[in-house]
């Protein structure tokens, strides 16, 4: 509750509507106290308008007196004026029905000359009192009604969700039969057949009762759903195996996990809710004489035009009701958008306009800034690089609570990548090899920040617009993911995709012309019938042929730089080493320089030719992947090896090494060399300062101060 | 076929699942995850079971809880503290309760199967408290922080939620939920291939730990282990199964099926294990073992392909492999292979 309320700080409105909300419902709770009048008391006095004004410095009733009594006008009396009391006696009634009271917020000193702060209706009772009292009504009946609607939701849907079958049938095509019927007409339907001859607390209750029944099956039909697909998760079948029974399964695993869902459900349903009442109220079916809701009193006095043209402080519930409505789809928002992490809201950041006192602070975690430019860059014997990466940092901004948080990615990594070489990155979850590759092509959300120098063939990436990156994306600088499957759009047959693909930089490209490169380029990455295959769609290829398909999309455009993001992870092994195989014949024969990024280092070592370790955002070692495997000299590298279990060992000859600890997490890093909590030949040195990657002979490099000695 | 030394004993288990079910269901289409696989797990034994996505590795773990109910088949629980056989495909009700406390299931993804909204404890003890053995509350709570201990994390951590903790510690928690009730089967799914490397290795000597811990108290435990990875396999598990297409291709030692001269194992797990062994980088796939896994389709209920499962991808085919499939048959003591030509 109190990180809501921090998060609603950066919210204004959601704010704004909360407060307004609290007051609405502080001016329900005290209704006696807050009116001046009780909604009963009736004046001589037809449709007074409001009399309130600021006069001598303090507020005053001006007495109006009747100058026409068919239109019933009113003409104010100049000097005539009743000074209002604040807390002064007024009508004697009872606070919630049995306190005895005679204090009112503001009363007018004069009994026989009334304060209408809105005016009075047609029988002259002051509108705003009955306004306050009316809320009463209308603001509890929402709640009640959203309650029973949400309880008998939760418990129908949760069953038809959880349990499947005939009861989820059953239950579901019946709800759907009641969505089927127009709302108002089935809660016009239901009222008329209770008929009219009810007490208030009756007429009160059937109409809660009617607005609930007619509300749940709508969210019936969506919590079934996701307790649907959330009795398949893990967890609950985790339960479901421990035999825990199923009714404590559904409320307290399923029903937990959509609550954010729930709320924000409720919440906006609290207004519409009220609104029907209103409408039912106003058709005089609901609430009626002698209790009042803001319903029966737009009822009651608008009836007809020329009475709002004469008399338009009768809206007045209006505005009410309108507050009352905006503030709850406010909040309902600020709500979803607190409970829903994955929902980014691109907003005006207010901050910069702000004089720079008043600025919101940025708590950046500087402890251990890297100065990367002392490092050595990690090269290989080539002559022209092709693309040379200088202290690359990322960071993210993050929002946390009310506090912007600064998280770097990636803390200054330099290399460079011949051309036709293959440069493999391995690290650990978090460690940054993916950010520092995706920051290639600038494809980082927007909450990015990328400095250091990033040169393609001599031309500087970092700072390029997103219309001068699209030089390079594609056309020169391809990319293949992690899930082929999720890559494609899945109403596009292959053909349709690489026509697009190809328009992009031949915009006047036939598609029979497109078709003929596609299928050449298909057959190339090894995809048999490549001609045939192109009227298929993405679901009807297999994952390795996809990611075949992929490789061709990337290089369609011709690109001299692949950048590949773990394109095997989701394979299985001996599709896996098919891609291997694929990739290594296209760099022998189109010259393609190829980034290959996972987390194997076994296959990372097989497929490239320098291979780069990268941990918690920086790089530890590099070297040949002979040497690497042969003769790792960063700590952490030969940790890694050992750790990695190989053919020919078994638990029962060779006890496989352990690193011990955690990976370190990248939002709060250490000050010193990030591998030192869990390095076994650290020492107080490596703590304090991150050690400058060095370079050794061979075109080794690491980052180690102890590395060199051994 | 009960051997005293079993605990588990797998006869000739099928399951197909029926591809269309609902309203407008137009019946015939199956596919069969899992057709005839037999095996057992020993006493303080770890039997793996490898092979690529989509061969019934894991329906064939779930089928061993009845997450989901086998078609065919037999399976036969030995309880080791009391020597009595359970036919498991029969039981219900307790003795369903009893049985699936005895051998239980570690889901492969710690995030995903811990509930976030519950503490440590409550993860820990939600099973217990409707279990067959029940406990007071501060019986288990000492259980429960006996067990966290066990597994490397503190007492302190059980008022803590799983969010809290790494992908590593959670699946410590994973694993201490799985050992409260005292299984004499831990069910491993894929524990350790959401892991990273580093702590990959804390996770397998933990298992390893606990076993001999067991064993050394007259607890023992007995680990079904199934893995994508075939190193992590080949180190950690007594015996392996192969399997393709719901079948069981090849079984043998761990320490022995990796390292067969080319010509003495199974087609395709030697396919398996040149896709994964590095040396020669210039060193490619056969093209003949090209293509992926297909799922067994029929449109009846019963499996209409004839022939070996790997007849498709298999080099070495002959006329007879896609005519007959072959029987697990016996080339070496301990050393199983499903093959015409072996």
């Amino acid at each position: 509750m109190k990180r809501f309320f921090v998060y609603l700080k950066t919210r204004p409105v959601g704010m704004a509507s909360l407060i307004v909300l609290i007051l609405m419902y502080i001016m329900m709770i005290f209704a006696e106290f807050i009116a001046p009048y009780n909604p009963r008391t009736a004046f001589p006095y037809s449709y007074h308008p409001p009399n309130v004004r600021f006069v001598n410095s303090r507020l005053q009733a001006q007495e109006h007196r009747v100058i026409d009594t068919v239109a019933w006008q009113y003409g104010a009396v100049g000097n005539s004026f009743t000074p209002i009391q604040f807390l002064g006696k007024g009508e004697r009634t009872y606070l919630w029905g049995f306190i005895p009271m005679e204090r009112r917020l503001f009363v007018s000193s004069d009994p026989q000359m009334p304060v209408f702060l809105m005016g009075a209706d047609i029988l002259g009772r002051c509108i705003f009192s009955r306004i306050v009292h009316g809320s009463r009504i209308s603001m509890i009946i929402g709640f009640v009604a959203i309650a029973i609607s949400t309880l008998i939701a939760m418990l129908l849907g949760g069953i038809a969700g959880f349990f499947g079958g005939k009861l989820d049938s059953i239950i579901i095509r019946s709800a759907e039969f009641i969505i089927l019927i127009p709302g108002l007409y089935l809660i016009l339907f239901i009222r008329s057949m209770l008929g009219v001859d009810m007490s208030p607390g009756q007429l009160f209750m059937s109409i809660t009762l009617i607005l609930a029944f007619t509300a749940w099956p709508t969210g019936a039909r969506l919590y079934r759903g996701m307790i649907h697909s959330i009795k398949r998760e893990d967890f609950v079948q985790n339960a479901k195996l421990e035999m825990i029974p199923s009714f404590v399964i559904i409320f307290k695993y399923c029903i937990p996990h959509i609550a954010s869902i729930i709320i924000v459900v409720t919440v906006l349903g609290i207004p519409s809710m009220v609104m029907t009442e209103v409408i039912l109220s106003y058709l005089g079916l609901g609430i009626q004489d002698p209790s009042v809701s803001w319903g029966s009193l737009i009822n009651r006095d608008i009836t007809t035009i020329s009475n709002l043209r004469n008399f338009p402080w009768l809206l007045s519930p209006m505005w009410f009701l309108i507050a009352f409505a905006f503030s709850f789809n406010f909040l309902g928002d600020a709500l979803r958008d607190y409970l829903d992490p994955f929902h980014t809201r691109k907003t005006l950041d207010f901050n910069k306009f702000l004089p720079k006192r008043f600025r919101k602070k940025v708590k950046e975690v500087v402890a251990c800034e890297h100065d990367a430019s002392v490092d050595a860059p990690i090269t290989g014997s080539g002559a022209e690089p092709l693309l040379e990466v200088k202290n690359l940092k990322v960071k993210f901004r993050l929002l946390r609570g009310a506090e912007t948080l600064v998280n770097q990615a990636v803390r200054g990594v330099s290399f460079s990548l011949n051309r036709g070489e293959i440069l493999g990155i391995v690290g650990e979850s978090g460690s940054g090899k993916s950010v520092s590759t995706h920051a290639i092509p600038a494809l980082l959300p927007l909450n990015a920040t990328i400095t250091g120098s990033i040169k393609y063939e001599g031309n500087e990436l970092v700072g390029l617009t997103a219309k001068e990156m699209r030089k390079y994306r594609g056309k020169k600088i391809g990319m293949i993911f992690q899930e082929p499957g999720r890559s494609y759009d899945p109403l596009y047959t292959m053909s349709k995709t690489f026509w697009e693909t190809y328009r992009n930089s031949e915009p006047k490209i036939t598609r029979a012309q497109s078709d003929e490169r596609a299928a050449r380029l298909l057959e190339e990455v090894g995809i048999d019938n490549a001609k045939e295959r192109l009227i298929n769609y993405p679901h009807q290829f297999s994952g390795g042929q996809l990611q075949r398909v992929g490789i061709a999309l990337s290089l369609a455009q011709g690109c001299d730089l692949l950048i590949a993001d773990e394109p095997t992870t989701a394979l299985d092994v001996t599709v896996q080493k098919q891609i291997i195989d694929l990739l290594k014949d296209l760099r022998k024969t189109r010259g393609l320089s190829i980034i290959f990024i996972s987390h194997d280092i076994d296959l990372v070592s097989d497929i490239s030719d320098r291979m780069i370790v990268m941990y918690c955002g920086l790089m530890m070692e590099g070297a040949s992947s002979e040497q690497f495997m042969t003769s790792a000299i960063h700590p952490y590298a030969k940790d890694l090896l050992a750790a990695s279990p190989k053919f020919g060992n078994h638990y029962t000859n060779t006890p496989l090494a352990v690193i011990p600890g955690q990976v370190a997490d990248p939002a709060y890093p250490e000050p010193g060399c990030p591998y030192a909590p869990r390095c076994s030949v650290a020492s107080e040195e490596c703590r304090a300062t991150i050690p400058v990657m060095t370079a050794a002979e061979n075109g080794r490099f690491y980052r180690c101060i102890k590395g060199a000695a051994e | 076929m009960t051997n005293e030394n079993n605990v588990l004993t797998i006869t000739n288990l099928r399951k197909r699942f029926d591809l269309e079910a609902g309203f407008f269901a137009r019946f015939g289409k199956f596919v069969h995850a899992v057709n005839g696989v037999s095996f057992s797990i020993g006493r303080n034994e770890t039997y793996g079971l490898v092979g690529e996505s989509g061969c019934g590795k894991s329906t064939t773990a779930k089928l061993l809880v009845r997450m989901f109910d086998a078609n065919e088949g037999e399976i036969i629980f030995r309880d080791p503290v009391t020597g009595e056989n359970v036919d498991v495909r029969k039981i219900k009700g307790q003795d369903l309760r009893h049985y699936r406390e005895k051998v239980r299931y570690v889901f492969q993804d710690p995030a995903k199967s811990l509930n976030p909204r519950m503490t440590v404890y409550e993860v820990l003890t939600s099973g217990a408290r409707y279990s067959t053995n029940k406990r007071p509350d501060s019986v288990l709570r000492a259980e429960a922080a006996n067990i966290l201990e066990e597994v490397g994390l503190s007492a302190k951590d059980l008022e803590r939620r799983p969010t809290e903790f790494s992908g590593g510690q959670r699946q410590r928690i994973s694993i201490a939920r799985g050992l409260l009730q005292k299984p004499s089967v831990l069910i491993c799914d894929e524990v350790v291939s959401a892991l990273d490397v580093s702590i990959q290795g804390q996770i397998l000597n933990l298992l390893l730990e606990l076993r001999n811990a067991r064993k050394a108290s007259g607890q023992e435990i007995s680990y079904l282990f199934i893995a994508h990875n075939l190193r992590v396999a080949c180190y950690f598990c007594d015996r392996i199964g192969v399997m393709y297409r719901g079948e069981i291709m090849e079984e043998a030692e761990a320490d022995e099926i990796w390292r067969q001269d080319s010509g003495k194992s199974h087609p395709y797990t030697e396919l398996l294990f040149s896709s994964m062994q590095s040396g020669d980088p210039n060193a490619q796939t056969p093209k003949v073992f090209a293509g992926e896994v297909k799922s067994v389709r029929s449109q009846t209920a019963e499996k209409t392909e004839t022939g070996c499962a790997f007849v498709h991808r298999c080099p070495y085919v002959e006329d007879r492999c896609f005519k007959e499939n072959p029987l697990l048959k016996e080339v070496k003591p301990g050393h199983r292979i499903r093959c015409w030509l072996r």
